[in-house]
């Protein structure tokens, strides 16, 4: 029974937190939201001052 | 004296420059202009030289090559050093034939005479300094050959332009030139000549400055009669355009005169373009080459190496999860959570993984391969036809993989018209999260054509958004198309690392999805299946899910999908289309061995199935990419357009495919 408790908080916690963040980094757009964000050579990779 | 260095972008200015003037005097920025000039003394102290950026045309496209025409209307220039790509001669005359219009003293300067010679081009520089009547100085730029000779040239000779008048416009501009040259008559010190084309061209800079000069409304009369004129006379889009098709008449005499081709040494670059991008064949080429990877994605490695996996999830990894939940003593619930909610719902989705790393495998393979600057050329015909350009085409390829960064990369499209447009219609090309639910339809329902039903939908995208783009660009968003430049990569065989590198860089977004969002969404989807007004473990028509589901249901009864379970996976759909594949997994949860596939076939017909593709493809972009319409265009009424319009088009869509369907017998 505790083994049950802890594993449904453990997946329940976890599923809330990612889907926060989730929602909230793609409500963001652009950079944000872009998988391809560190490795993008158009804008979201590069250092602020050679943009 | 002044000497001003111009020429097209990447002819070898910069290089000639450093060759020419032992050091920079200084580099400073213009008022009110963001590209700078650069000025040099030459080495032997007989004056100065100033590099201007690089351009096509004198007539400003954007605001950066505006520096060059205000230069000229603006400072005075004793001198032009014109550089020219022979390789490229065609192209880079359109601007030698405005610089000399200008009738300014001007030189030419021959560059890249070795890369013409290995793509097999011959030019005789006597010949075309007789057809243009300047001094024209093979010079290689990189090396500093010839260089000496030119400020020989530049120093001793006279270099006024000696033919007038290269270029016979045809009698009506003629006559219109003569009359507007009459107007500004004593009151520039510029060539009125130039000034009158520029203007009829409608190059706003000279028109700003002739306006100043003289009579603006009587300037607008003699260029309004004149285009009439014309537009009635001759089958041309404008006045601008009909300039430009008399000088390239011009340039192709000139260089059929000086330039030999030899057909034995065109570089095997060059022969594979001749063929990729033939106004004929470019466009099959294309097809069967995306074919070919739908066929390598759905049939012949992807699918087997998919079941595989699905095998194994379904088999050893629900088996061991089973036996760790009953050897911790779960309870019921959590066993159905994980067996049900997560294995289904997440396994569902990663299954998948093999077939989209391929997908990615062969579209960095055709980028890197250099291919795909190509597709945007062989685009560029038709994407003209309807308004937009070749480069719009290439945010909408980066779409393939996802539409967020596709939106982005619309930065680079000039005009703020087309920009929109393109971010408007980027969000129908076919992301890689919609594969996943192709996948599985093609294979329940259409084993036998996986890769062209496939290919059937990527196309449709394509099309929908070209016949939108006509749409928009004559009804909402009307202006002037701007101006397709594209310098092609050479071929290249592909490193394989970087291959790997740019696959996994695609990809990895799929599967962190499948860790985070999916297995999120994969819990609370069950949860509202597993419970109901009536409680918990409810039986699944009774469920939140079901009631959420049957609320919008009937809507898509008309085009063949009227049930919860579908409209329940189109609402998760909004967050990420993968949760699409992931809902269906759980709402259908099939234990042991029934596949996902064959249980679909009780709930969806083929024409069915085919509906709901088409509506999958093109009815919402997800949150992300919303989001990401919203901060590009800044605009709450265009990101709203982007949805309504996308629902729209894929409900009619949807229902013409049923209907009509069901009307010629299909089921």
């Amino acid at each position: 029974m505790i083994a049950s408790v802890i594993i449904g908080i453990a997946i329940f916690g976890y599923a809330s937190f990612a889907l926060v963040k989730f929602i909230n980094k793609s409500k963001k757009g652009k950079c944000a939201a872009c998988d391809l964000k560190n490795s993008c050579s158009s804008q979201c990779g590069m250092p602020p001052n050679v943009k | 004296m002044e000497i001003a260095l111009i020429g097209n972008p990447n002819t070898g200015k910069t290089s000639l420059f450093n060759n020419l003037t032992g050091s920079y005097e200084y580099v400073g920025n213009w008022s009110g202009v963001t590209v700078e000039k650069k000025v040099g003394v030459f080495k032997n102290n007989i004056g100065q030289l100033i590099d201007l950026p690089g351009v096509y045309t004198l007539n400003p496209l954007s605001k950066d090559e505006g520096v060059v025409t205000s230069f000229f209307l603006n400072e005075s220039v004793d001198r032009l050093l014109n550089i020219l790509d022979a390789s490229q001669l065609e192209r880079n005359l359109h601007l030698t034939l405005q610089l000399l219009e200008f009738e300014k003293p001007t030189l030419i300067g021959l560059n890249m005479m070795d890369v013409a010679n290995k793509r097999g081009i011959q030019i005789d520089a006597s010949k075309l300094s007789n057809a243009l009547g300047v001094p024209v100085v093979p010079v290689v730029a990189r090396s500093g050959k010839g260089c000496d000779k030119l400020v020989d040239v530049i120093a001793t000779k006279s270099i006024k332009p000696a033919k007038k008048n290269l270029v016979y416009y045809g009698k009506e501009v003629e006559e219109a030139i003569i009359a507007l040259t009459g107007e500004l008559m004593g009151k520039t010190n510029h060539s009125a000549r130039f000034l009158a084309i520029q203007y009829f061209e409608g190059n706003e800079y000279v028109k700003n400055y002739v306006n100043s000069i003289a009579d603006s409304k009587k300037l607008h009369a003699i260029m309004g009669n004149l285009e009439s004129k014309l537009l009635k006379e001759n089958n041309i889009k404008s006045l601008a355009n009909f300039i430009y098709i008399k000088r390239k008449e011009v340039i192709e005499e000139i260089v059929a005169e000086v330039a030999k081709k030899s057909d034995s040494i065109i570089p095997l670059s060059e022969k594979i373009d001749s063929i990729v991008t033939n106004r004929f064949l470019g466009m099959p080429i294309f097809l069967l080459l995306m074919y070919l990877m739908f066929m390598l994605t759905f049939d012949w490695l992807g699918t087997p190496l998919s079941d595989a996996l699905d095998a194994f999830l379904t088999g050893p990894v629900t088996f061991g999860f089973e036996k760790v939940l009953s050897a911790v003593n779960a309870s019921e619930f959590i066993h159905a959570l994980i067996i049900e909610g997560l294995v289904a719902g997440v396994g569902g989705v990663l299954v998948f993984v093999p077939q989209i790393f391929i997908l990615f495998f062969f579209i960095s393979l055709l980028e890197d391969s250099g291919y795909m600057a190509r597709v945007a050329l062989v685009m560029d015909r038709i994407m003209e036809s309807v308004g937009l350009n070749g480069k719009a085409f290439i945010p909408m390829m980066i779409g393939f993989g996802c539409n967020v960064p596709g939106i982005m990369a619309a930065r680079t499209i000039e005009t703020p018209r087309e920009r929109l447009l393109t971010i408007l219609l980027t969000p129908l090309m076919s992301c890689s999260a919609r594969l996943p639910v192709y996948a599985l339809f093609v294979g329940a329902f259409f084993a036998g054509h996986k890769a062209f039903v496939v290919l059937s939908l990527y196309v449709l995208g394509i099309v929908v958004a070209l016949i939108l783009a006509k749409i928009f660009s004559t009804t909402l968003l009307k202006s002037e198309t701007s101006l397709f430049v594209i310098e092609l990569p050479p071929y290249r065989l592909p490193q394989l690392q970087s291959l790997w590198r740019s696959t996994w860089d695609k990809g990895k977004g799929f599967v962190r999805k499948a860790g985070t969002f999916i297995f999120a969404g994969s819990v609370f989807i069950w949860i509202l299946s597993y419970a109901g007004p009536n409680g918990l473990k409810v039986d699944m028509d009774h469920s939140y899910l079901a009631a959420i589901g049957n609320v919008i249901a009937p809507i898509f009864d008309p085009i063949g999908f009227g049930t919860w379970q579908a409209s329940a996976s189109l609402i998760t759909g909004f967050l990420a289309k993968e949760a699409i594949i992931s809902t269906m997994n759980i709402i259908y949860f099939v234990p042991n061995d029934a596949s996902l596939q064959g249980l679909l076939a009780d709930y969806y017909t083929p024409l069915a199935a085919y509906s709901f593709m088409v509506f999958i493809l093109l009815y919402i972009p997800c949150l992300a990419t919303v989001a990401t319409i919203y901060k590009e265009t800044g605009s709450k009424k265009w990101t709203a357009f982007s949805m309504i319009y996308a629902f729209a088009i894929a409900y009619v869509l949807s229902l013409i495919i049923y209907q009509g369907g069901k009307l010629f017998g299909l089921v």
